[in-house]
């Protein structure tokens, strides 16, 4: 009888491994299954419905969503409230005097040293207008980004952030920094939808200002299709929601808001890079693969950036718990020995860059006291 | 010359009883039984109160003592006058009575080292860091006597040994060392590595003939030492370096005018097409792609190019261009951590995780030290839902980060003021 039972286990325990391996593979197999999407590189075949056939269905997210800074990560010149609201700027630098000035539904970009005037149309304007706005310029068939930028705290020009801040050797020099393949590529896959294919290849009649709906999911047509049909609508469109922290945070969003790896690649130290949310939160001591630390636990994509604290401090209590331990709350974890409210204050404060005249949250998560040197 | 070595000749000649008669012997055998005896308690009680008490340390009689103290004030003069000769031999009396000595090690190799005289430095600075093992210029020194003794394995790990323990006080210790870690490299085809160390000094602004030829055998990947280099090629390094070392300190226009003038002399030759195909990389990837492809043809077995393809066209998600070459690359150099790197992460895109986990952690073992392979493995993970490992890779990430933070802070406070940011 005890042998009876011992086989009867062995082939119990050897049915379990077998469901378990089918298990993995299963898994393995849904996920080669699953439809890949990189935000930055739009396959040469693929077609883009653009903005107002999603619309159709989502119509909460489509509304909300052009009013988010993605949105107008980059604006159309003709339309730009940031040109239209600002129709003449100046900045002296050394002997050169620029100038960016409206005219009907254009700009120019002009520098001039007295004696010779450079003056190109603004083709593509970089940036919402928040911080401020960047312009790239195309002369003699090549891109160049623009040496002063428009910054909104001082509604001025001042120099681009990067830039070198000094006094141009000449007026060529003057106009701003000549791009190359990689960069004029790098700028469009994050500020725009669709206008890069592979590589640094250009497609710019397929350009879309901004961070549009098909920019993270995806073409929608055989999506629209699928559900005319009837079908599942899952199964057609790229849906970020379904990965897990980690892959979101440090590989999609930091896709153009730049991760941890990207920093050891670039070996950068410099302040300038508390810009870089998913690098900033990885050094965070709960930065982990949970989705509740990843950036859309705390950002909708589909939305204006939230400003006001108190939406942020509900965030962090779906982990930490309250000092009043009777108080209803999701979190069981640590409860901050200070404070209940405005969490982000101390834990993750504005930095200001000073060329950027902006301040930058730090999504470096910690204790900060006043006066600590900012970590790189 | 006084000497501690025990007299044989006087031990020789000590005195034998050769005849003895028989009564006399019985009467010296129980006299000698009784002082045996005798002897024999007086050592129990020796031990047993040694065992109760400290042993008080030995010290050198007060005549070795002074005797050292005069060795080392006339070494001292003989070596600040130049008669090194003489200071050599009054070092090596002083170390007779202070065996551990440091700085007696130290003097002796040094002039050794001064006068060419490589085996002999060598040995000198293996019995200082025997007595002085955390002496970061010691094991510099060892490195570079090991260096010319052509012992190359050994005096790699020394001169790294060297630097991590720390030789920055002594910038121009701290150069030489550098240079030969470099070159090390090279002679051992860690071209990357070279590289790496070669922009340390491009960081502080070192740009001499010597660090131009090391970067220009770098770049072209010939493992030769300088004295090792064909005439015929000298030329070429030499274009090659001020473009290598143009590249490392981001001069795009003077790196690109060596570029073409390497190409246009030299278009046939190995390795060019690479070389140009890694500067360019970083502005137009689809040109570096089209000079890796080049370079495959004049070099077929060119590993390097097959693994930077791979990566960017795993960076372009054209995964099934990148997975025959990342194969590759790994069939031709199992050792280079870089082909394991990018042969996981296509293989974690195609969804072979299991696959792309056993390479990622046969590359972690290459390179424990490179975060990116430690990023890398630490999604595959993830991606298994081995969540635990996930998390322990993400922290020798952070960690190896942290490290390099603090490296690259030492070398900006090591960088000459206009260098600074």
């Amino acid at each position: 009888m005890r042998g009876f039972i011992k086989q009867y286990s062995l082939v119990a325990v050897a049915i379990a491994l077998g469901f378990t391996a089918l298990a993995v593979a299963m898994v393995n197999a849904q996920m080669t299954a699953v439809q890949r999407w990189n935000p930055r590189r739009v396959p040469a075949d693929a077609v883009l419905v653009g903005d107002q056939a999603c619309g159709e269905c989502h119509k909460r997210q489509f509304a909300s969503h052009g009013q988010s800074g993605m949105a107008m990560a980059m604006e159309p010149v003709a339309g730009s409230l940031v040109l239209n609201n600002n129709p003449k700027l100046s900045m002296r630098v050394g002997p050169y005097t620029y100038e960016v000035k409206r005219n009907g539904k254009q700009s120019t970009y002009s520098v001039t040293d007295g004696k010779d005037t450079i003056s190109v149309p603004i083709v593509y304007a970089f940036g919402q207008g928040k911080m401020g706005q960047t312009y790239m310029l195309e002369r003699d068939g090549k891109f160049y980004e623009s040496l002063v930028s428009f910054y909104n705290e001082t509604k001025s020009l001042d120099f681009t952030i990067g830039a070198p801040r000094g006094v141009p050797p000449t007026l060529n020099a003057a106009i701003g920094r000549l791009l190359n393949a990689n960069e004029v590529a790098s700028c469009f896959s994050c500020h725009a939808t669709g206008a890069v294919v592979s590589g640094s290849q250009l497609r710019l009649d397929r350009l879309t200002h901004g961070v549009r709906c098909e920019a993270c999911h995806g073409p929608g047509g055989q999506h629209i299709a699928a559900v005319k049909e009837g079908e599942s609508p899952q199964k057609s469109i790229y849906n970020p929601k379904l990965l897990g922290g980690d892959e979101l945070t440090q590989h999609f969003c930091a896709g153009c808001h730049r991760g941890a790896e990207e920093f050891s690649l670039l070996k950068s130290l410099e302040l300038n890079n508390v810009r870089f949310q998913p690098y900033r939160i990885f050094n965070s001591k709960c930065y982990s693969d949970d989705r509740k630390i990843s950036c859309t636990a705390c950002h909708n994509p589909h939305e204006p950036l939230r400003e006001d604290p108190a939406y942020y401090d509900k965030r962090c209590l779906e982990c930490h718990s309250l000092r009043d331990k009777t108080a209803k709350v999701n979190g069981d974890g640590k409860s901050c020995p200070v404070a209940d409210k405005d969490c982000t204050s101390c834990h993750m404060p504005k930095t200001e860059i000073p060329a950027a005249h902006f301040k930058f949250t730090d999504h470096y998560i910690r204790v900060v006291r006043p006066g600590e040197k900012y970590p790189s | 010359m006084p000497s501690n070595r025990p007299n044989n000749q006087d031990r020789n000649n000590e005195p034998r009883i050769v005849q003895i008669r028989e009564n006399r012997f019985t009467q010296i055998r129980t006299i000698c039984a009784a002082i045996s005896l005798a002897m024999l308690l007086i050592c129990s009680a020796t031990i047993v109160a040694q065992t109760r008490k400290p042993r008080p340390k030995p010290q050198a009689p007060a005549n070795a003592e002074a005797d050292f103290d005069r060795f080392v004030k006339l070494a001292d003069e003989a070596r600040l006058a130049e008669r090194f000769d003489e200071a050599i031999s009054l070092y090596g009396s002083a170390l007779k009575i202070k065996p551990k000595w440091p700085e007696g090690w130290w003097y002796i190799g040094a002039i050794f080292y001064q006068r060419d005289l490589y085996p002999d430095a060598r040995n000198a600075f293996q019995n200082l860091v025997a007595v002085e093992p955390e002496r970061g210029p010691a094991w510099a020194m060892l490195g570079l006597c090991l260096f010319q003794t052509r012992e190359f394995e050994q005096a790699a790990i020394s001169l790294e040994r060297g630097r991590s323990l720390g030789v920055n006080d002594n910038s121009e210790l701290a150069n030489v060392v550098r240079y030969h870690i470099a070159l090390l490299y090279v002679r051992f085809e860690y071209f990357e590595n070279a590289y790496e160390v070669l922009n340390e000094f491009v960081r502080i602004g070192h740009e001499t003939p010597k660090v131009v030829e090391a970067f220009g055998l770098t770049i072209l990947r010939m493992p030769f030492l300088p004295g090792e280099i064909p005439s015929d090629q000298r030329e070429k390094i030499l274009i090659a370096g001020q473009a290598g070392y143009h590249m490392a300190a981001r001069r795009l226009d003077q790196a690109r005018t060596a570029f073409d003038t390497l190409l246009a002399r030299y278009p046939n030759d190995p390795n060019i097409h690479y070389a140009f195909g890694v500067f360019m990389l970083p502005q137009d990837a689809d040109l570096a792609l089209n000079e890796f492809k080049r370079e495959l043809q004049i070099s077929p077995a060119h590993y390097a190019a097959m693994a930077q393809m791979a990566f960017e066209y795993l960076k372009r998600d054209q995964f099934n261009d990148a997975l025959p070459l990342a194969e590759k690359a790994v069939q031709l150099a199992p050792k280079l951590y870089a082909a394991r790197n990018v042969l996981g992460r296509v293989l974690l895109e195609l969804g072979q995780v299991d696959r792309s986990i056993r390479e990622l952690e046969e590359g972690v073992k290459l390179a424990p030290n490179s975060p990116e392979m430690h990023f890398a493995l630490a999604r595959a993970y993830t991606r298994a839902g081995r969540k635990d490992e996930a998390a322990r890779e993400r922290e020798t990430f952070k960690k190896l980060q942290d490290e390099y933070n603090k490296k690259r802070q030492l070398d900006k406070s090591e960088a000459p003021p206009e260098q600074k940011p």
